[in-house]
């Protein structure tokens, strides 16, 4: 089917604890044909947050998954999503970024949409037959659109299943993320945009990679080292520590299902929600520690600990992630081509924040990532380097392996990878990859 | 006092070649110490405060920059960028303090790894005279594809 082999694209051998990935399915174009048709046509894609929307007639207009569409608060108060094509003869009817609108009228010959992308204006509509129809002529909308917790995703395939269940294992990470604040939590307005010359799964598999920290940001780690935190203990644990109780330092690699899956390690740094560090000063502490307190009273010790104290890496399938380090980052991506992708990351805050709190959270944000950060650059060139090395072809295989055989694998294994693989492989192939095994 | 064009000129093409050639530590010696280093994301008036830049630096974040660029393991400007760029349109205004406000344009061609891009914008320079010479108290860079997918900025704009 499709001409192209989708045999043994995923190795994973759990007997012998070895997990390989054919480096055909990040260079052939043929994939990405079929990635487009079976992942991002079936699975539930971020659009959008609905705090970029607060009032009636508010929209954001941006590509998502690769089209263009608008998310918009209707007069009713609900969000919906358009695909942003005029149903005459395809120009985009919304050409702003962001706004708030009454109805769009194309510029091609001005036919107007309302809110919810009704045809509610036609110039000349009497040169029409009778069987011109306006009702047949509303905006396309996705087949599915739904909202967890303010993350409004789209979904192309009117059989998927409901949002919720999609979210698996996934839902608890967002509400502990969601859960900082009592007054919701507001995307910053603005974001960071940028391209990366490599196959879209390695940034995936990038963003919850606890292995190449000290390594690959090696600097960066300098300077956090320099105001007294102790990252080689913390990114490189050995053992896995119970992060309800906070002893120790520890971390976890989880499968969340339905390829998501997530690291959670105790913070080795402060985090402005409410957990204090040295480097934030002392005139930060009691306002920080107070917060502590009340998530306490809201959520009991134990919660309150792992909302604050613990940062996480979280990778919804396929192509949205949500860091909670310092500063929150919603971060989405989409393929080009095989080897290019678009990155869009936006910063996540509670939403009456203390504005030192959100001082501190912003300085971080735009310290570590970004095209002009001092991390993301770095990760760009080492994915861009591997796609590089992908031209020899020989070498047919990566190794997804770390941590296979271990009973608590931790945020410096490769579970979280592995998890995103088969569900991938599942997808593209409509098999488990299970059991395969690799050539002796 | 009357500002004098030429040393303005002189200034801003020293900066530029200071930063094509990647001489970080020289490039560095022009900032005063209440530095403000800015390249807005999206549009040229943003809220720093508020909204996502590409790059906000302040005094304490342009050494780490620098520190960065010259650990030897910043991977991304390895191997370097090479560049030139041209400086032109340049308008100067007399601020308060005796600060001067020099807009310019620029046009950056950068070639590494094989890929070679152009970048332009229009700098703003806050400059201030300091034992006889200028450093910059501020600039702020407003790139033409601020609103666009930008690649690597790891190298001095
Ligand atoms: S294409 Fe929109 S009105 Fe003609
Ligand atoms: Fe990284």
């Amino acid at each position: 089917m499709d001409g192209v082999s989708l045999h043994r694209l995923v190795i994973d051998d759990e007997a012998r604890g070895l997990f390989r990935v054919n480096r055909r399915i990040f260079t052939e174009p043929e994939y990405l044909e079929i990635e487009r048709r079976r992942i991002f046509e079936t699975c539930w894609i971020y659009a959008a947050h609905e705090s970029e929307l607060p009032r009636p007639g508010d929209f954001v207009s941006r590509r998502v998954a690769g089209r263009p569409v608008i998310a918009i608060r209707g007069d009713d108060g609900a969000v919906r999503v358009l695909l942003n094509t005029c149903t005459h003869r395809g120009a985009l009817v919304c050409r702003e970024d962001r706004g708030n609108a009454k109805s769009f009228q194309c510029p091609y010959h001005a036919w107007t949409f309302s809110q919810r992308g009704e045809l509610i204006g036609v110039p000349g509509e009497e040169s029409y037959s009778p069987a011109f129809d306006r009702k047949e002529l509303t905006l396309g909308q996705p087949a599915r659109v739904d909202t967890y917790r303010g993350f409004i995703f789209i979904n192309f395939n009117r059989d998927a299943g409901e949002l919720t269940d999609y979210l698996a294992g996934a839902k608890e990470y967002l509400d502990l993320v969601c859960d900082q604040s009592e007054t919701g939590m507001k995307v910053s307005q603005g974001l960071q945009a940028y391209s990366i010359r490599a196959n879209w799964k390695l940034l995936v598999e990038n963003s919850y990679d606890g292995y190449h920290a000290v390594s690959a940001h090696r600097r960066y780690m300098r300077f956090l080292e320099d105001t007294g935190i102790d990252i080689k203990g913390s990114m490189n644990p050995r053992q896995e520590v119970d992060l309800g109780t906070g002893a120790g330092k520890g971390s976890r690699a989880l499968d969340l299902g339905n390829g998501h899956a997530v690291i959670e390690y105790e913070s080795p740094w402060g985090r402005p929600i409410a957990y204090w560090a040295p480097s934030f000063g002392e005139s930060a502490k009691g306002r920080i520690e107070a917060a502590r307190r009340r998530l306490e009273e809201r959520f009991g010790a134990e919660r309150a600990w792992r909302i604050s104290g613990t940062s996480r890496n979280l990778g919804i399938f396929p192509n949205l992630v949500v860091n909670d380090i310092m500063a929150v980052t919603i971060r989405t991506f989409f393929p080009l081509t095989p080897d290019y992708l678009e990155v869009n990351a936006w910063s996540l805050a509670p939403a009456n924040e203390h504005p030192q709190d959100a001082a501190l959270r912003h300085d971080n944000f735009l310290t570590f990532l970004g095209p002009g950060g001092f991390a993301t650059p770095d990760d760009i060139e080492m994915l861009e380097t591997c796609q590089r090395g992908f031209a020899n072809h020989e070498v047919e295989w990566s190794d997804i392996s770390r941590g296979m055989k271990s009973a608590h694998p931790l945020m410096s294994d490769e579970l979280q990878m592995r998890a995103f693989w088969r569900r991938w492989n599942e997808l593209m192939t409509g098999s488990h990859a299970r059991g395969s095994q690799c050539a002796a | 006092m009357a500002v004098n064009r030429h040393e303005v000129e002189n200034f801003l093409y020293r900066e530029a070649r200071l930063m094509d050639e990647h001489a970080y530590d020289d490039w560095l010696a022009l900032w005063t110490d209440d530095a403000l280093y800015w390249v807005p994301s999206n549009r040229d008036d943003v809220d720093p405060g508020k909204e996502v830049s590409l790059i906000y630096d302040d005094r304490i974040r342009l050494q780490m920059r620098i520190a960065r660029l010259k650990s030897g393991v910043a991977h991304a400007q390895d191997p370097k960028s090479r560049m030139r760029r041209v400086l032109s349109n340049i308008e100067i205004e007399e601020a308060e303090g005796g600060d001067v406000i020099v807009t310019s344009n620029f046009m950056l061609a950068e070639l590494r790894r094989g890929k070679h891009d152009i970048f332009a914008g229009r700098s703003i320079h806050r400059l201030r005279l300091y034992n006889g010479s200028f450093r910059i108290a501020s600039k702020k860079v407003l790139l033409v594809n601020n609103d666009d997918y930008i690649d690597n900025l790891t190298f001095l704009i």
